[in-house]
């Protein structure tokens, strides 16, 4: 029997490094909100940029990892990587709806609409609706090993829009501002100033994707254990001569 | 309606956004935890019952 309430509790550690990610998250929002200098043609809303941006960035890692994770569990059938892929996906999910609000109230003010239906924004918004998927397929099937197959194939197919998600802005016609940074750090158009300050904004929303993503592990640890002592007491047969059910 | 609102209120908006996610988050995982730990306790006072332990 596992002491689940022990399980749970949080380390001195984890609790230290979610204060520190906490302090730098304001870090974040004083750099800016203070420190960034105004935009030439956004005035004040380039502050917004440094909240959407980065968020976004790690919404495509969560989810990219949750992939990983489900192909590893399809690979080696081992619950942890299923574990992994489901914390891994509630980030995704939880980060990509973050990114999807944050862009409306980014572009309201700036273009004039909170959403249109071009190939950026609709692809962000399928990346959504399959990650909800996931999470709906997890919620219908009990047989642990199906289901953590399936919600993998869910997955891979979620992360297989990222590529075509990050390049949608030079494919398509589209409102959404093409990429001001290239995944090699090359093709930089913006301020220096403005580009370290979505750099820290964006390294804190690593460490508190990494942070709640161990809180979330710990916690699909604890489920897992459970639900694994639940099927052992199932599958083991009665004791002789003691009454099982009392009705 | 948002035509009069300021620059600076959207940029207000869009970070309150985030500290309600972290905290959101927060809530909803502290949640998780409560409602596990319940439901093990219940699982384990029924099992008791039906192997004969008493409540």
């Amino acid at each position: 029997m596992i002491d689940a309430a022990a399980r749970l509790r949080r380390p001195l550690w984890l609790r230290t490094y979610l204060g520190i990610t906490l302090l730098l998250f304001l870090a974040a929002a004083a750099f800016g909100l203070v420190f960034s200098p105004r935009d030439v043609t956004q005035g004040d809303l380039i502050r917004i940029m440094y909240a959407h941006v980065s968020v976004a960035w790690i919404a495509f890692v969560a989810v990219g990892l949750t992939a990983v994770f489900g192909a590893l569990y399809l690979w080696r059938g081992q619950r942890r990587d299923d574990v992994l892929a489901v914390a891994s996906g509630e980030m995704g999910l939880f980060f990509a709806g973050l990114t999807i609000i944050g862009g409306m109230t980014y572009s309201r003010p700036t273009l004039n609409t909170f959403w249109t239906w071009d190939a950026k924004l609709t692809l962000t918004a399928i990346m959504v609706a399959l990650m909800v998927g996931y999470f709906i397929v997890r919620g219908l099937i009990d047989d642990p090993v199906r289901r953590g197959r399936v919600s993998a194939v869910v997955a891979i197919v979620a992360a297989a829009s990222l590529p075509f998600n990050y390049l949608a802005a030079e494919w398509f016609r589209t409102l959404h501002p093409a990429k001001s940074v290239a995944l090699d750090g090359s093709g930089v158009t913006m301020d220096g100033t403005m580009l370290a300050v979505l750099l820290f904004n964006t390294v804190v929303a690593g460490m508190i994707y990494l942070g709640f993503m161990i809180d979330r592990v710990r916690l699909g640890r604890v489920e897992a254990a459970l639900e694994e002592e639940r099927a052992q007491a199932v599958t083991q047969p009665a004791p002789v001569g003691k009454e099982v059910v009392r009705v | 309606m948002f035509d009069g609102w300021t620059q600076w209120t959207w940029v207000t908006i869009a970070w309150l956004e985030l500290v309600l996610a972290y905290g959101g988050y927060q809530a909803y995982l502290s949640w998780r935890r409560r409602k596990l730990l319940a439901d093990d306790a219940a699982r384990r006072i029924i099992e008791r019952q039906a192997a004969g332990g008493g409540a």
